[in-house]
Protein backbone atom coordinates (compact mmCIF):
# COMPACT_ATOMS: atom_id res chain seq x y z
CA UNK A 1 0.00 0.00 0.00
CA UNK A 2 1.49 3.31 -1.01
CA UNK A 3 -0.06 6.22 0.80
CA UNK A 4 0.01 9.91 0.12
CA UNK A 5 3.53 11.25 0.51
CA UNK A 6 4.04 13.48 3.52
CA UNK A 7 4.50 17.20 2.84
CA UNK A 8 7.96 17.19 4.34
CA UNK A 9 10.54 14.45 4.07
CA UNK A 10 10.94 14.38 7.83
CA UNK A 11 13.62 15.53 10.21
CA UNK A 12 16.19 12.92 9.29
CA UNK A 13 18.16 12.02 6.20
CA UNK A 14 16.47 9.59 3.82
CA UNK A 15 17.73 5.99 4.16
CA UNK A 16 18.71 5.82 0.51
CA UNK A 17 20.71 9.03 0.90
CA UNK A 18 22.54 7.39 3.82
CA UNK A 19 23.29 4.36 1.69
CA UNK A 20 24.69 6.47 -1.16
CA UNK A 21 26.75 8.53 1.28
CA UNK A 22 28.20 5.36 2.81
CA UNK A 23 29.06 3.85 -0.57
CA UNK A 24 30.71 7.09 -1.69
CA UNK A 25 32.75 7.38 1.52
CA UNK A 26 33.90 3.75 1.24
CA UNK A 27 34.83 4.37 -2.39
CA UNK A 28 36.96 7.36 -1.43
CA UNK A 29 38.58 5.56 1.51
CA UNK A 30 39.51 2.51 -0.53
CA UNK A 31 40.44 4.28 -3.76
CA UNK A 32 43.61 5.74 -2.31
CA UNK A 33 46.55 4.60 -0.20
CA UNK A 34 47.21 8.14 0.97
CA UNK A 35 46.96 8.33 4.79
CA UNK A 36 45.96 12.01 4.68
CA UNK A 37 42.85 11.36 2.58
CA UNK A 38 41.98 8.24 4.54
CA UNK A 39 42.35 10.10 7.82
CA UNK A 40 40.15 12.94 6.57
CA UNK A 41 37.46 10.48 5.47
CA UNK A 42 37.58 8.84 8.90
CA UNK A 43 37.28 12.21 10.65
CA UNK A 44 34.37 13.24 8.42
CA UNK A 45 32.61 9.94 9.14
CA UNK A 46 33.18 10.35 12.90
CA UNK A 47 31.59 13.80 12.76
CA UNK A 48 28.61 12.51 10.79
CA UNK A 49 28.15 9.56 13.11
CA UNK A 50 28.33 11.65 16.28
CA UNK A 51 25.91 14.19 14.83
CA UNK A 52 23.24 11.66 13.94
CA UNK A 53 23.76 9.02 16.63
CA UNK A 54 20.37 8.35 18.26
CA UNK A 55 20.11 8.57 22.00
CA UNK A 56 20.84 5.35 23.83
CA UNK A 57 23.25 4.01 21.22
CA UNK A 58 26.90 3.78 22.16
CA UNK A 59 29.97 4.16 20.00
CA UNK A 60 32.42 2.64 22.47
CA UNK A 61 32.11 -0.94 21.10
CA UNK A 62 32.68 0.39 17.59
CA UNK A 63 35.69 2.41 18.72
CA UNK A 64 37.23 -0.62 20.44
CA UNK A 65 36.61 -2.80 17.38
CA UNK A 66 38.20 -0.18 15.12
CA UNK A 67 41.26 0.11 17.35
CA UNK A 68 41.65 -3.65 17.42
CA UNK A 69 41.23 -4.07 13.66
CA UNK A 70 43.53 -1.18 12.75
CA UNK A 71 46.17 -2.24 15.27
CA UNK A 72 46.06 -5.83 14.04
CA UNK A 73 46.47 -4.72 10.42
CA UNK A 74 49.47 -2.57 11.32
CA UNK A 75 51.03 -5.36 13.39
CA UNK A 76 50.60 -8.00 10.69
CA UNK A 77 52.17 -5.78 8.05
CA UNK A 78 55.01 -4.91 10.40
CA UNK A 79 55.96 -8.49 11.21
CA UNK A 80 55.21 -10.05 7.83
CA UNK A 81 56.51 -7.37 5.47
CA UNK A 82 60.27 -7.00 5.69
CA UNK A 83 60.80 -4.38 3.02
CA UNK A 84 62.12 -0.92 3.63
CA UNK A 85 65.43 0.76 4.26
CA UNK A 86 65.07 1.87 7.88
CA UNK A 87 65.40 -1.19 10.11
CA UNK A 88 64.11 -0.91 13.69
CA UNK A 89 64.68 -4.46 14.92
CA UNK A 90 66.10 -7.55 13.25
CA UNK A 91 64.46 -10.84 14.29
CA UNK A 92 66.35 -14.12 13.80
CA UNK A 93 66.06 -15.24 10.19
CA UNK A 94 65.13 -18.84 11.08
CA UNK A 95 61.85 -17.74 12.67
CA UNK A 96 59.14 -18.67 10.15
CA UNK A 97 57.30 -15.75 8.54
CA UNK A 98 58.27 -13.11 11.10
CA UNK A 99 62.03 -13.61 10.95
CA UNK A 100 63.94 -10.76 9.35
CA UNK A 101 64.12 -6.99 9.63
CA UNK A 102 61.18 -5.02 11.03
CA UNK A 103 61.21 -1.68 9.27
CA UNK A 104 59.73 1.75 9.82
CA UNK A 105 58.27 1.61 6.31
CA UNK A 106 56.37 -1.62 7.04
CA UNK A 107 54.97 -0.09 10.20
CA UNK A 108 53.89 3.05 8.33
CA UNK A 109 52.24 1.11 5.53
CA UNK A 110 50.53 -1.15 8.08
CA UNK A 111 49.18 1.99 9.72
CA UNK A 112 47.82 3.14 6.36
CA UNK A 113 46.09 -0.22 5.89
CA UNK A 114 44.59 0.02 9.37
CA UNK A 115 43.50 3.60 8.71
CA UNK A 116 41.75 2.53 5.51
CA UNK A 117 39.97 -0.25 7.37
CA UNK A 118 38.87 2.17 10.09
CA UNK A 119 37.69 4.76 7.56
CA UNK A 120 35.68 2.17 5.62
CA UNK A 121 34.06 0.79 8.78
CA UNK A 122 33.23 4.28 10.03
CA UNK A 123 31.67 5.05 6.65
CA UNK A 124 29.23 2.15 6.92
CA UNK A 125 28.64 2.55 10.67
CA UNK A 126 25.58 4.84 10.20
CA UNK A 127 23.82 2.00 8.39
CA UNK A 128 23.75 0.01 11.62
CA UNK A 129 23.92 2.72 14.30
CA UNK A 130 21.72 5.46 12.82
CA UNK A 131 19.29 3.51 10.64
CA UNK A 132 16.88 0.80 11.72
CA UNK A 133 17.17 -2.55 9.92
CA UNK A 134 13.97 -1.95 7.94
CA UNK A 135 15.42 1.40 6.82
CA UNK A 136 18.37 -0.47 5.34
CA UNK A 137 15.96 -2.74 3.46
CA UNK A 138 14.04 0.28 2.16
CA UNK A 139 17.29 1.93 1.07
CA UNK A 140 18.17 -0.89 -1.27
CA UNK A 141 17.17 -0.56 -4.93
CA UNK A 142 14.53 -3.01 -6.15
CA UNK A 143 16.84 -5.72 -7.55
CA UNK A 144 18.84 -5.77 -4.30
CA UNK A 145 15.81 -5.85 -2.02
CA UNK A 146 16.32 -9.48 -1.01
CA UNK A 147 19.99 -8.79 -0.37
CA UNK A 148 18.96 -5.93 1.88
CA UNK A 149 16.61 -8.19 3.79
CA UNK A 150 19.39 -10.76 4.23
CA UNK A 151 21.79 -8.06 5.46
CA UNK A 152 19.22 -6.59 7.83
CA UNK A 153 18.34 -10.04 9.17
CA UNK A 154 21.97 -10.89 9.77
CA UNK A 155 22.46 -7.56 11.54
CA UNK A 156 19.60 -8.45 13.83
CA UNK A 157 21.02 -11.91 14.42
CA UNK A 158 24.35 -10.52 15.61
CA UNK A 159 22.76 -8.49 18.38
CA UNK A 160 20.39 -11.36 19.18
CA UNK A 161 23.32 -13.76 19.40
CA UNK A 162 25.08 -11.49 21.91
CA UNK A 163 21.90 -11.10 23.95
CA UNK A 164 21.35 -14.87 24.05
CA UNK A 165 24.96 -15.46 25.03
CA UNK A 166 24.60 -13.11 28.01
CA UNK A 167 21.32 -14.68 29.08
CA UNK A 168 22.58 -18.27 28.81
CA UNK A 169 25.87 -17.58 30.59
CA UNK A 170 24.01 -15.76 33.40
CA UNK A 171 21.59 -18.69 33.75
CA UNK A 172 24.44 -21.21 33.82
CA UNK A 173 26.29 -19.21 36.48
CA UNK A 174 23.16 -19.18 38.65
CA UNK A 175 23.13 -22.98 38.35
CA UNK A 176 26.68 -23.10 39.66
CA UNK A 177 28.57 -23.24 36.38
CA UNK A 178 31.98 -21.60 36.31
CA UNK A 179 34.29 -21.22 33.30
CA UNK A 180 37.10 -23.76 33.67
CA UNK A 181 39.05 -24.04 30.49
CA UNK A 182 37.95 -24.14 26.89
CA UNK A 183 35.90 -27.33 27.20
CA UNK A 184 33.62 -25.90 29.90
CA UNK A 185 32.29 -23.29 27.45
CA UNK A 186 30.40 -26.09 25.69
CA UNK A 187 27.73 -25.71 28.34
CA UNK A 188 27.14 -22.13 27.17
CA UNK A 189 27.83 -22.36 23.45
CA UNK A 190 25.56 -25.35 22.76
CA UNK A 191 22.41 -23.68 24.18
CA UNK A 192 23.34 -20.43 22.44
CA UNK A 193 23.67 -22.11 19.04
CA UNK A 194 20.45 -24.09 19.56
CA UNK A 195 18.61 -20.90 20.54
CA UNK A 196 19.98 -19.11 17.47
CA UNK A 197 18.73 -21.93 15.22
CA UNK A 198 15.31 -21.84 16.87
CA UNK A 199 15.16 -18.05 16.47
CA UNK A 200 16.08 -18.35 12.80
CA UNK A 201 13.33 -20.91 12.17
CA UNK A 202 10.82 -18.71 14.00
CA UNK A 203 11.93 -15.69 11.98
CA UNK A 204 11.56 -17.59 8.73
CA UNK A 205 8.02 -18.65 9.69
CA UNK A 206 7.12 -15.06 10.62
CA UNK A 207 8.49 -13.76 7.32
CA UNK A 208 6.54 -16.36 5.38
CA UNK A 209 3.36 -15.52 7.31
CA UNK A 210 3.85 -11.87 6.37
CA UNK A 211 4.11 -12.71 2.69
CA UNK A 212 7.86 -12.62 2.18
CA UNK A 213 8.67 -13.49 -1.41
CA UNK A 214 5.07 -13.00 -2.61
CA UNK A 215 5.85 -9.71 -4.34
CA UNK A 216 7.49 -6.35 -4.01
CA UNK A 217 7.84 -4.95 -0.51
CA UNK A 218 5.28 -2.22 0.15
CA UNK A 219 5.23 0.66 2.60
CA UNK A 220 2.52 2.76 4.15
CA UNK A 221 4.26 6.09 3.58
CA UNK A 222 6.24 6.99 0.48
CA UNK A 223 9.47 8.73 1.39
CA UNK A 224 10.38 11.86 -0.51
CA UNK A 225 13.74 13.55 -0.60
CA UNK A 226 14.41 16.93 0.91
CA UNK A 227 16.93 19.46 -0.30
CA UNK A 228 19.24 18.29 2.47
CA UNK A 229 19.13 14.74 1.12
CA UNK A 230 19.98 15.98 -2.34
CA UNK A 231 22.85 18.05 -0.95
CA UNK A 232 24.24 15.07 0.97
CA UNK A 233 24.04 12.79 -2.05
CA UNK A 234 25.45 15.39 -4.41
CA UNK A 235 28.43 16.12 -2.19
CA UNK A 236 29.16 12.43 -1.59
CA UNK A 237 28.87 11.42 -5.24
CA UNK A 238 30.94 14.45 -6.21
CA UNK A 239 33.70 13.45 -3.80
CA UNK A 240 33.79 9.88 -5.06
CA UNK A 241 33.71 11.04 -8.67
CA UNK A 242 36.53 13.48 -7.99
CA UNK A 243 38.81 10.77 -6.63
CA UNK A 244 38.02 8.34 -9.43
CA UNK A 245 38.28 11.01 -12.12
CA UNK A 246 41.61 12.38 -10.93
CA UNK A 247 43.01 8.88 -10.58
CA UNK A 248 41.98 8.08 -14.15
CA UNK A 249 43.52 11.38 -15.24
CA UNK A 250 46.85 10.30 -13.81
CA UNK A 251 46.97 12.61 -10.79
CA UNK A 252 48.92 10.92 -7.97
CA UNK A 253 46.50 9.97 -5.19
CA UNK A 254 48.45 7.10 -3.61
CA UNK A 255 51.32 6.90 -1.20
CA UNK A 256 53.77 4.02 -1.17
CA UNK A 257 56.38 4.41 1.57
CA UNK A 258 58.90 1.88 0.19
CA UNK A 259 61.86 1.85 0.05
CA UNK A 260 62.15 4.97 2.22
CA UNK A 261 59.56 7.13 3.93
CA UNK A 262 58.53 10.45 2.42
CA UNK A 263 55.68 12.87 3.02
CA UNK A 264 52.52 11.87 1.14
CA UNK A 265 51.59 14.08 -1.82
CA UNK A 266 48.51 16.17 -1.07
CA UNK A 267 46.21 17.70 -3.64
CA UNK A 268 44.08 20.56 -2.17
CA UNK A 269 41.16 19.66 -4.46
CA UNK A 270 41.07 16.12 -3.07
CA UNK A 271 41.23 17.49 0.48
CA UNK A 272 38.12 19.53 -0.29
CA UNK A 273 36.58 16.36 -1.74
CA UNK A 274 37.11 14.63 1.60
CA UNK A 275 35.61 17.64 3.36
CA UNK A 276 32.47 17.29 1.20
CA UNK A 277 31.81 13.96 2.92
CA UNK A 278 31.21 15.88 6.16
CA UNK A 279 28.16 17.67 4.71
CA UNK A 280 25.65 15.51 6.69
CA UNK A 281 27.22 16.77 9.92
CA UNK A 282 26.56 20.42 9.05
CA UNK A 283 22.88 20.22 9.94
CA UNK A 284 21.78 19.08 13.35
CA UNK A 285 18.88 16.64 13.61
CA UNK A 286 15.71 17.70 15.33
CA UNK A 287 16.06 16.79 19.06
CA UNK A 288 12.41 15.69 19.13
CA UNK A 289 12.81 13.30 16.23
CA UNK A 290 12.34 9.56 16.71
CA UNK A 291 15.55 7.47 16.85
CA UNK A 292 16.01 6.82 13.16
CA UNK A 293 12.70 6.73 11.37
CA UNK A 294 8.99 6.54 11.98
CA UNK A 295 9.44 2.99 13.22
CA UNK A 296 8.55 -0.42 11.88
CA UNK A 297 4.90 0.57 11.45
CA UNK A 298 5.90 2.46 8.37
CA UNK A 299 6.72 -0.75 6.57
CA UNK A 300 4.44 -3.71 6.28
CA UNK A 301 5.83 -5.77 3.44
CA UNK B 1 90.01 -12.02 -12.41
CA UNK B 2 88.77 -8.72 -11.02
CA UNK B 3 88.16 -7.18 -14.43
CA UNK B 4 85.91 -10.10 -15.43
CA UNK B 5 84.02 -9.86 -12.15
CA UNK B 6 83.46 -6.16 -12.70
CA UNK B 7 82.15 -6.77 -16.21
CA UNK B 8 79.82 -9.52 -14.94
CA UNK B 9 78.47 -7.23 -12.27
CA UNK B 10 77.99 -4.50 -14.84
CA UNK B 11 76.09 -6.89 -17.15
CA UNK B 12 73.90 -8.07 -14.26
CA UNK B 13 73.16 -4.49 -13.34
CA UNK B 14 72.27 -3.62 -16.90
CA UNK B 15 69.90 -6.59 -17.29
CA UNK B 16 68.09 -5.92 -14.03
CA UNK B 17 67.87 -2.23 -14.66
CA UNK B 18 69.76 -1.33 -11.53
CA UNK B 19 73.01 0.44 -10.92
CA UNK B 20 75.73 -2.10 -10.09
CA UNK B 21 77.95 0.34 -8.33
CA UNK B 22 75.42 1.98 -6.04
CA UNK B 23 74.83 0.37 -2.66
CA UNK B 24 72.50 3.04 -1.30
CA UNK B 25 68.69 2.79 -1.38
CA UNK B 26 67.00 4.27 -4.44
CA UNK B 27 65.22 7.56 -4.14
CA UNK B 28 61.62 7.66 -3.06
CA UNK B 29 59.22 7.42 -6.00
CA UNK B 30 56.87 10.14 -4.85
CA UNK B 31 57.37 13.86 -5.24
CA UNK B 32 58.88 15.77 -2.38
CA UNK B 33 56.17 18.08 -1.11
CA UNK B 34 58.38 20.74 0.37
CA UNK B 35 61.04 22.42 -1.65
CA UNK B 36 63.44 24.55 0.26
CA UNK B 37 61.84 26.43 3.11
CA UNK B 38 58.38 26.84 1.53
CA UNK B 39 55.36 25.13 3.01
CA UNK B 40 53.35 22.86 0.76
CA UNK B 41 49.88 24.45 0.35
CA UNK B 42 48.24 21.03 0.15
CA UNK B 43 49.77 20.06 3.47
CA UNK B 44 48.61 23.34 4.98
CA UNK B 45 45.03 22.89 3.77
CA UNK B 46 44.99 19.28 4.94
CA UNK B 47 46.23 20.34 8.38
CA UNK B 48 43.55 23.03 8.66
CA UNK B 49 40.75 20.72 7.46
CA UNK B 50 41.95 17.82 9.59
CA UNK B 51 42.33 20.00 12.65
CA UNK B 52 38.88 21.47 12.14
CA UNK B 53 37.22 18.08 11.69
CA UNK B 54 39.12 16.64 14.64
CA UNK B 55 38.23 19.54 16.91
CA UNK B 56 34.60 19.37 15.83
CA UNK B 57 34.54 15.63 16.54
CA UNK B 58 35.91 16.20 20.03
CA UNK B 59 33.28 18.87 20.70
CA UNK B 60 30.51 16.57 19.49
CA UNK B 61 31.86 13.73 21.62
CA UNK B 62 31.90 15.97 24.70
CA UNK B 63 28.34 17.10 23.94
CA UNK B 64 27.18 13.50 23.55
CA UNK B 65 28.78 12.55 26.88
CA UNK B 66 27.14 15.54 28.58
CA UNK B 67 23.78 14.54 27.13
CA UNK B 68 24.21 10.97 28.31
CA UNK B 69 25.00 11.90 31.94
Amino acid sequence: VTGKPPPEAGPGIAPRAWLIWSLAAVTVALSTDNPVYRGLVALAAVNVLLTWLPRGRRVRPLALALLFAAGLAALINLIAGHSGADVMVRLPGDWPLIGGPLTVESLAYGGVLGLGLAAALLAVAPLSLVLEPHDVVDAMPGPLERTGIAVATSMNLVSGFGRTFTEVSDAQRMRGWRPRGLRSWNEVLVPVVLTAIEDSVRLAEAMEARGFGAGRRTSYAAASWSRRDLLVVGAAVGAAGLFIGLRLAGVPVDWYPYPTLYLPPINPVLVLGCLALAVPSLSMPDPARPPASAGPDGANG
Amino acid sequence: VPADEASLVAIAGATTGGSPASSTAPAAPGPSPSHGSGVDPGLLIAAVVGGGLGGLALLRLAAARRRAT
